[in-house]
């Protein structure tokens, strides 16, 4: 109860970067920052203000790493129908989290506060310090990669 | 609609973004009409499906919340004061989850700002919680925890009997500087919440059925800090 953002924070930062003992220093880290900052925050919900704390802690460690991610606002769009007909119900776990991993950061950082957090466009604009446009067009962008990630999959099969 | 707006409106739709109703119905009636578009939505329904109950979602480690919240004696003091204030981060987000101006907030208040003025802190003065906690015992049907916290700064002044609301209470008073913090103890409502009120900081849990509620003009970190070392130290 008293630990259940610990949960969102640990989950985010080990989306964002990979491993765990990574993930457990950047929202310790987290964690101390939040506690200075306590004090200007200012609106009723608590986890997107801790969630955009993670996510930058997160960034800082990356940014040390050389891993820039060419950013692609404008491809919100989606292609035409994929040819090949999917075998939707068939895929497995293992390759859904490979594919949610292939994600460059900005769209992996998309579907995690969406589909796994079930956070509002206005909560994950927040995390992400972006306009909610932005937010969905990364969201429909990171959907297409996904399903293009997955369907490759099943082909391969 | 064309096929190029429903595309961009499928996401939102799908996520219960899309509030504009005769957008909805506009959506609503392409997708009919039109295969390619609805299936297009099909797979995005069944990519956003897969994501949610086929990826892992990572709870943290037990060892993280120990790591926050009880870091070892042999750390450095650095590293000590560090992981001290992180325990009191986590307690006062989970604690952020913001009040209603709600009548218990408003008693406890006024009883703490009663207290100070009637300078009726104590029927039992003492520092040592072997002499407050069983002073208690006959005057109320449960037994409050009375945490020694003098060594995270916190000492013990004494305790009262009160009442929150038409319920009777043990106050249990503690010191930081020169700031009173009472500490009242009831049957109440399970919470878990910090809360500000007339320039008084609160901070609110519960323990066994019990509820604890500290009431200080105290800043807000420093209190959430008390409640974090009054919760560890009770379990001793
Ligand atoms: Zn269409």
């Amino acid at each position: 109860m008293v630990l259940r953002n610990l949960d969102a924070a640990y989950n985010l930062a080990r989306w964002l970067l990979g491993n765990d003992a990574d993930a457990q220093d950047a929202v310790q880290e987290s964690s101390i920052r939040a506690y200075e900052a306590l004090h200007t925050f200012r609106g009723s919900d608590p986890k997107p203000w801790l969630l955009s704390i993670v996510r930058n802690q997160c960034r800082n460690r990356l940014r040390g790493q050389a891993r820039l991610i060419p950013l692609d606002e404008g491809a919100g769009e989606a292609p035409g129908p994929s040819p090949q007909d999917m075998a939707i119900r068939s895929w497995e776990g293992e390759s859904v989290r490979d594919a949610i991993e292939s994600l460059p950061l900005e769209y992996r950082e998309a579907i995690v506060l969406r589909e796994l957090e079930d956070m509002s466009y206005k909560q994950i604009a927040e995390v992400a310090g972006i306009p909610i446009g932005t937010v969905m067009s990364r969201l429909a962008r990171a959907r297409n990669l996904l399903r293009e990630c997955l369907s490759v999959s099943e082909e391969a099969k | 609609m064309t096929c190029r707006q429903c595309l961009q409106l499928l996401g939102p739709y799908h996520d219960g973004e899309l509030t504009d109703v005769e957008r909805v119905v506009e959506l609503e009636e392409h997708l009919e009409a039109c295969p390619d578009c609805s299936r297009r939505f099909e797979e995005l329904k069944a990519v956003s499906g897969a994501a949610r109950q086929q990826a892992p979602y990572y709870t943290a480690p037990p060892e993280l919340a120990r790591r926050i919240a009880a870091p070892r004696r042999s750390a450095t003091p650095w590293r000590w004061a560090a992981a001290l204030t992180a325990a009191a981060a986590i307690v006062a987000i989970a604690l952020l989850i913001r009040q209603g101006q709600n009548r218990l907030s408003g008693d406890l208040v006024a009883d703490h700002v009663r207290s100070l003025q009637a300078r009726h802190l104590f029927d039992v003065a003492s520092s040592s919680r072997h002499t407050v906690k069983p002073w208690f015992q006959g005057k109320l049907d449960f037994s409050p925890s009375v945490p020694d916290l003098s060594g995270a700064g916190f000492p013990l002044l004494g305790g009262r009997l009160d009442n929150v609301g038409d319920r009777p209470a043990a106050a249990l008073v503690y010191m930081r500087a020169r700031h009173v913090i009472n500490v009242f103890v009831f049957r109440g409502p399970s919470l878990e919440r910090a809360d500000r009120l007339d320039g008084f900081n609160l901070a609110e849990w519960s323990t066994e059925g019990l509820t604890y509620a500290a009431v200080s003009d105290l800043n807000q970190p420093e209190l959430v800090q008390f409640a974090h070392a009054f919760r560890s130290g009770s379990s001793d």
